[in-house]
């Protein structure tokens, strides 16, 4: 079984507070990278880690509520919170959600990559294309390609995150990068 | 410029993968973010605690409500 859900898992059983405090930051410390990163595809570097705090906090408030018992089931209710996290922060901020695209930080983080990974004038094109294509989507295009695309959720993930049906999830972001590239060209 | 649909299909992807895999290598939890969620662990255990220690006693302090008396020869519902 996956380790995240067994420490989940013991949480909600765990009695003692100082058990609790220890899970409590294992879990933080499984699970802080990946949401840092799906906080950071809607919102300003300069807010992102506020938002993960609130994010983070909500997560281990609402943990002995958390009902499922996959690994699968808990990261779908852990980006469920994320998303409602950014929403609250657009709502304060009275700022129009998901207009931001942190096009300057993943061009930084490719380059980075790049130093691992070194890549091919033709690929680097391709790269720039392709956020060309994220930038040019529609708001609500963009957080489906976002979430597939660029933070790596496959079809059902997207499903069970936002109870659409795989179908459904599968046609949309189809439809959303055919819009997308008309966009940009 | 990727043209058909797996192309550009395969380009978003590495363009996740790539900036995924840079993110997750200079991204360290900061201490403070553990803090906040052993903090807010500690907070839901309290309130816990708080919680049980009044539903005991609402349960002491609530008046026992007796069974309505009835007299031997009172008719009543038959089982």
């Amino acid at each position: 079984m996956d380790q995240l859900i067994k420490i989940v898992r013991t949480y909600r059983l765990t009695g003692g507070v100082a058990e609790r405090v220890r899970l409590a930051e294992e879990i933080c410390r499984q699970i802080a990278p990946d949401l840092r990163f799906f906080v950071f595809g809607f919102v300003p570097p300069s807010d992102a880690d506020d938002v993960l705090q609130n994010t983070i906090k909500g997560i281990i408030g609402g943990l002995r509520k958390f009902e499922g018992d996959s690994a699968k089931q808990f990261w779908a209710w852990c980006y469920r919170i994320a998303r409602n996290k950014i929403c609250d922060h657009f709502r304060e901020k009275a700022a129009d959600r998901v207009r931001y695209v942190p096009s300057e930080e993943l061009h930084r983080l490719v380059e980075q990559s790049a130093r691992d990974a070194p890549m091919s004038p033709a690929v680097r094109l391709d790269l720039e294309y392709a956020m060309k294509v994220l930038t040019a989507s529609k708001p609500e295009c963009y957080e489906f390609l976002w979430q597939h695309y660029i933070f790596g959720l496959d079809y059902a993930e997207i499903a069970e995150e936002r109870t659409m049906t795989y179908d459904n999830v599968r046609m949309k972001i189809g439809r959303c990068l055919d819009e997308a590239r008309r966009l940009v060209k | 410029m990727p043209e058909s649909q797996v192309d550009i299909d395969m380009s978003m992807h590495e363009l996740g993968q790539r900036s995924r895999a840079a993110h997750n290598k200079e991204y360290v939890v900061p201490v403070g973010l553990l803090e906040i969620a052993k903090d807010e662990a500690r907070n839901q255990w309290e309130i816990e605690q708080q919680n049980e220690r009044d539903r005991v006693a609402n349960e002491r302090d609530a008046p026992k409500i007796e069974p309505p008396h009835r007299a031997p020869n009172e008719p009543g519902i038959e089982p």
